[in-house]
């Protein structure tokens, strides 16, 4: 027998009645938040098993791909353009590692639900789990690789200052903004499939208006304003700002992202509620 | 009364899209996401199931049978209308949903599990339960692409019956199956019964749905057509489909048909004639018909072979028969005419069934035309009291004793 007696309007009404199902009891809520947690961290250990399944160098390659891009950006970078920063490869990873992991969050996120479709269609399940299980994934992945540029910051003797308090806090702003950003493309994918291919370009494009491989002083100053009122160039500044200077993050750029995240989380996050109801019928 | 699912003027939408616009870049020219019909699948129907009970739900396919069910495990929302629902859902739709290919199958177990609201705790104590239930105690440890069909449903079923759910709904999982699992799942079925739990159970046997329900509704066309007993719903659906049989062209636009082939003899037509030779697509168990099939062919065709197939609603595959298997061999076809396949006894026992129809090469085995499900016609059974699908004309001797002769 259910132990929460039901809700039963007797009323017909013709008019328009109440659209929608009743929410779940609170003690079922709690239970379900337990179970549906442990369903997030099986949908990100199934992700990291699968990803790496057949490939011999298995996780290695989120170590790897980061230093291979070093080598070559510095390449380019600090042999034949000549940017006047040193060590460039320390500059350069502490903007690219968390740029990739952005980057990597948002592509998975994308077709996080379409790549479901079997159990969307079939099963009931909060359905934000998909998005925020891409998330998570590659924040596995992040922290591996930050802990590759720690050891890369000593061996170039830029070595680690106090200024990596703020790191949680950048690690924590970003999260929430690649959710928020991660969610509505999943949403927009599942109605236009070439949401995907729009972010590829999207990427590109973003990746080269961030200052990662050059710094924000090098840029002309009357196209400075564009470069300054991107909100990746706060993010990746601060992350550069603690890694590299070893020096305090700007407050301004810190508190215009820390803004940005929360709205862009909130919206992303209310929109996707309110598009997943569609997603069984649409994906 | 307490109700454990209540249905309040619910109506469901769908858009069947002719041209979908996928892409941004058609969406912004024509305004819109694609020239889509739109249709009521559900049209403000309410009902109440009392908790503890079984609620049985028949109707022709299409009607928004599955659709009910899917709103009632929220998969998807109304357009309209309050649905409340007072209990933990488990919902039986499509059994190995969400089942990794790569993962073993205790792995997918917990996956599965977490998918249907469990907390890992709760699956390891019911752990050997689900293996044993499933009675893939030797394979656990092999990955589930390896499994065979029946063992991935009853792995699927194992798991869902687990949920302990106070709400268990059924979509015709159970058709499916050899035949001891699906004894195992009329008996967990019955269990559930006794325990109180309240079940919702879709399917097209109605012998399941007399034997199981406490209640039972017709649906069709998105409205409740009847609400009563098993036994008077379950009549009032068979008599539905008796008069049907008046309007055969009801029947011509059903969306489950397909069909395939090289169409160098094409199937004009296919009908069910009783014996006045006319049209008819209700039959009782024993009656006598003619499948007559049409066909055309714009160049003279050599040996082909004429087939016909009977399906239930529920897939299960029932009969075939060719003029090869018939011994019968046609040297050539031209233009017109119709095959003619008599069967004087119709050995099926109640339920839906589908007709289909074919056209193939003798030798080569080359498809010509094959119409998949082309007719509905449903079977009554009016004086053989047997279950399953098919009737054996069975005889009964009992030694010892002088049987007494008692009509039912």
């Amino acid at each position: 027998m259910p132990t929460e007696p039901a809700e039963i309007s007797t009323s017909r009404q013709p008019v328009r009645p109440r659209v929608g199902s009743a929410p779940l009891p609170l003690t079922r809520g709690i239970d379900h938040t337990v179970a549906y947690w442990e369903l997030l961290s099986n949908l990100v250990s199934r992700d990291l098993k699968t990803r790496y399944r057949g490939s011999v160098l298995g996780v290695f390659w989120s170590l790897l791909n980061p230093l291979l891009l070093m080598l070559v950006y510095t390449v380019v970078f600090s042999v034949i353009v000549r940017v006047n920063i040193q060590p460039y490869p320390i500059f350069l990873l502490s903007g690219l590692v968390p740029w990739n992991i952005f980057a990597q969050t948002l592509t998975i996120a994308t077709t996080s639900v379409t790549d479901n479709a079997g159990i969307v269609r079939k099963v009931y399940f909060p359905l934000v789990i998909l998005p925020l299980s891409a998330v998570a994934s590659t924040g596995v992945h992040m922290l591996i690789s930050l802990g590759l540029l720690a050891v890369l910051a000593i061996a170039f003797h830029v070595g680690i200052g106090l200024s990596l308090v703020f790191l949680p806090l950048l690690v924590v702003l970003q999260i929430l903004f690649s959710t928020g950003i991660g969610c509505l493309l999943a949403a927009g994918q599942v109605y236009f499939r070439d949401v995907q291919y729009f972010l590829s370009v999207l990427i590109t494009v973003w990746f080269f208006g961030t200052p990662i491989v050059y710094s924000l002083d090098l840029v002309p100053q009357r196209l400075r304003p564009f470069f300054e009122a991107n909100p990746m160039s706060w993010l990746i500044s601060s992350y550069q700002d603690i890694w590299f200077y070893r020096r305090m993050p700007s407050l301004l750029h810190l508190m215009a992202f820390t803004v940005v995240a929360a709205l862009v989380v909130l919206v992303g996050l209310s929109a996707y509620d309110r598009l997943s109801r569609g997603f069984a019928e649409e994906v | 009364m307490v109700a454990a699912v209540a249905f309040d003027g619910v109506s469901k939408r769908f858009r069947v899209y002719r041209q979908r616009h996928h892409s941004l870049k058609e969406a912004f020219i024509r305004r819109r996401r694609g020239v889509y019909d739109e249709f009521w699948v559900l049209r403000g129907i309410s009902f109440q199931v009392e908790s503890g009970t079984t609620l049985g739900v028949i109707g022709p396919n299409g009607s928004g049978k599955s659709t009910m069910l899917k709103l009632i495990a929220r998969i998807l929302h109304p357009n309209a209308g309050r649905i409340t629902v007072g209990g933990r859902v488990s919902a039986l739709l499509e059994l190995g949903t969400g089942f990794h290919p790569d993962y073993t199958g205790r792995e997918n177990i917990y996956l599965n599990g977490a998918l249907l609201g469990l907390r890992r705790d709760v699956i390891r104590a019911r752990l050997d339960e689900i293996i044993d239930f499933a009675a893939i105690r030797p394979f656990i440890d092999n990955a589930v692409k390896t499994y065979s069909s029946g063992m991935t449903m009853r792995l699927g079923f194992a798991i869902a019956v687990n949920v302990d759910p106070e709400i268990l709904l059924i979509d015709e999982v159970l058709a499916v199956g050899d035949a001891e699992f699906a004894q195992k799942c009329y008996a967990r079925i019955s269990q559930f019964r006794a325990e109180g739990k309240t079940i919702i159970l879709v399917s097209h046997d109605l012998d399941a749905i007399r034997k199981f329900s406490d209640r039972a509704i017709l649906i069709d066309q998105g409205d409740i057509r009847a609400d009563g007993s098993p036994d008077e719903v379950t009549n009032r659906y068979l008599n539905d489909v008796r008069r049907r049989q008046e309007h055969p062209e009801e029947l011509a636009d059903l969306k489950t048909t397909a069909r395939w082939g090289t169409h160098e003899a094409e199937i004009t037509r296919i009908e069910m004639l009783g014996t006045d030779g006319r049209p008819r697509y209700a039959f009782d168990t024993g009656d006598p018909l003619e499948v007559v099939v049409s066909y055309r062919c714009r160049r003279p065709v050599n040996d082909p072979v004429f087939g016909i197939s009977i399906s239930r609603a529920d897939g299960v595959y029932c009969y075939a028969a060719n003029t090869r298997a018939n011994g019968i061999r046609i040297p050539r076809v031209a233009d017109a005419g119709t095959v003619t396949c008599s069967l004087p006894q119709l050995n099926l026992l109640e339920g839906s069934y589908f007709l289909s129809a074919a056209i193939t090469d003798y030798e080569r085995g080359t498809t010509f035309d094959h119409w998949d499900r082309r007719v509905e016609f449903t079977v009554r059974q009016k004086q053989y009291y047997a279950g399953g699908v098919v009737y054996m004309d069975d005889h009964w001797q009992v030694d010892g004793t002088t049987p007494v002769h008692s009509p039912r």
